[in-house]
């Protein structure tokens, strides 16, 4: 057998399993970790049928701060400087100004935000937003809200963050 | 990595570095499949869904379960005297369980990944029963599809992604023809598994009690209590086809 024949076996099943664990929540949180500049943030509007009735765009409302432990044991520490003038309509900076502490779900589909009680060591989940496309370099999460009689999708937020801190 | 993972890697270092030191016996295996999942504790969480007082009068369609999935399987395997054992992996993902009401369509879609481990024997030159061990992850995606905005986000209690890990036992047959190196093969099995709670959809830290179990009610959604937790149950039959193609020419053996 030719010598690069016998390597493949081991290159092609060390590349299959390799791909195995990319689930892993702690891989998905160490994408996740870091300093963001929050580049634009989309507001959608609906009506009680779940129409959409006006849709406003802000950019450039400043960062978030991901930061976590080494080993990822734990949930990281959330913190942010964004523009509280422009992201006054905004909902998801509502819910951020009520959390300390953040994790991304099973297989990156969720990011959650919670507040942390430093004197029980509890976490009381604030709020889970659908991660939309989550890279080392771009992160994309959406927040919807529904209207409590119809339960139609009436509000809906997108963000879109990329890496850095300018 | 959880200690099965790291169990079943060590496995496949140790398999493959004696692979690339073999001479011969080396075979590789590609193919896609399709299976039929049983899961009859899942049922119980559709016939609460269903009822009238949870879900309404108005539903179009009330949720059923899709057994149906498709997936791809690959591995790698030694074969001497007609004795096989290698390891092996594959994923397969349900069709979308769903049930559509007014404002959407409230969604459960099955993933299953199996790590596992062969031993087989080849009965001339087509037939192979075999047995298997592997570590399965299922995993289900909950989400809410308001006509095309898909979410996993909490303004749905039952939203979210749930996982559990077991150990399972499968057995099966595969036929395969070799023309010289390379050749055809179809593949059937039977898998069982303990049962497992499926949690952890919006699990924030590993150091609290807290955790978000998938319930067998979904009224009990969100509750953190794990006497209403629903335990999955893996019952699945498979039947794949593919490619297996030797480093050696397995007719001469």
């Amino acid at each position: 057998m030719k010598t690069y024949l016998k390597w493949l076996l081991p290159i092609v099943l060390l590349t299959i399993l390799s791909s195995c664990f990319k689930d892993e929540p702690k891989k998905e949180m160490r994408k996740a970790a870091g300093s963001w500049r929050v580049e634009k943030v989309t507001i959608h509007t609906n009506d009680s049928l779940g129409n959409e009735i006006s849709s406003t765009e802000i950019s450039d409302v400043g960062m978030l701060l991901l930061t976590h432990d080494d080993e990822f044991l734990f949930e990281g520490t959330f913190s942010y400087s964004l523009d509280g003038t422009a992201l006054a309509g905004s909902s998801m900076y509502y819910l951020f100004s009520q959390s300390d502490v953040w994790g991304i779900g099973i297989d990156g589909k969720t990011f959650n935000i919670g507040d942390n009680d430093g004197s029980t060591g509890y976490t009381t989940h604030v709020a889970g937003f659908t991660v939309l496309k989550l890279t080392h370099k771009k992160m994309e999460f959406q927040y919807v809200h529904v209207h409590p009689v119809t339960g139609n999708l009436d509000y809906m937020e997108e963000w879109v963050l990329k890496r850095g801190t300018h | 990595m959880s200690t099965c993972n790291k169990l079943f890697v060590l496995v496949a270092l140790i398999f493959s570095t004696a692979a690339a030191t073999a001479q011969d016996g080396i075979g590789l295996y590609i193919g896609a499949s399709g299976s039929r999942l049983r899961f009859p504790d899942f049922q119980q969480f559709v016939d609460n869904y269903n009822d009238p007082a949870y879900i309404g009068t108005d539903a179009e369609k009330p949720l059923s379960f899709q057994p149906y999935g498709f997936g791809y399987e690959a591995g790698a395997f030694f074969r001497a005297a007609g004795f096989t054992m290698g390891v092996g992996y594959s994923k397969t993902k349900t069709l979308p369980s769903y049930a559509r009401l007014p404002e959407g369509d409230r969604c459960f879609q099955f993933t299953n990944w199996n790590y596992s481990i062969l031993m087989g024997y080849h009965i001339g030159k087509i037939i192979m029963p075999y047995a298997t061990f592997a570590f399965s992850a299922c995993h289900i995606d909950a989400y809410f599809d308001y006509h095309g905005v898909k979410s996993y986000g909490s303004e749905k209690l039952l939203n979210g992604v749930y996982a559990s890990w077991k150990g399972i036992a499968t057995i099966g047959v595969r036929f395969e023809k070799c023309f010289g190196h390379i050749g055809p093969y179809v593949d059937f099995n039977y898998g069982l598994g303990k049962k497992e709670y499926l949690g952890g959809s919006f699990d924030l830290t590993t150091n609290s009690t807290q955790d978000d179990f998938f319930p067998t009610d979904p009224n009990a959604a969100g509750t953190y209590n794990v006497d209403g937790a629903l335990h999955e149950s893996y019952r699945n039959m498979r039947l794949s086809a593919g490619v297996v193609f030797y480093l050696f020419d397995p007719l001469a053996e």
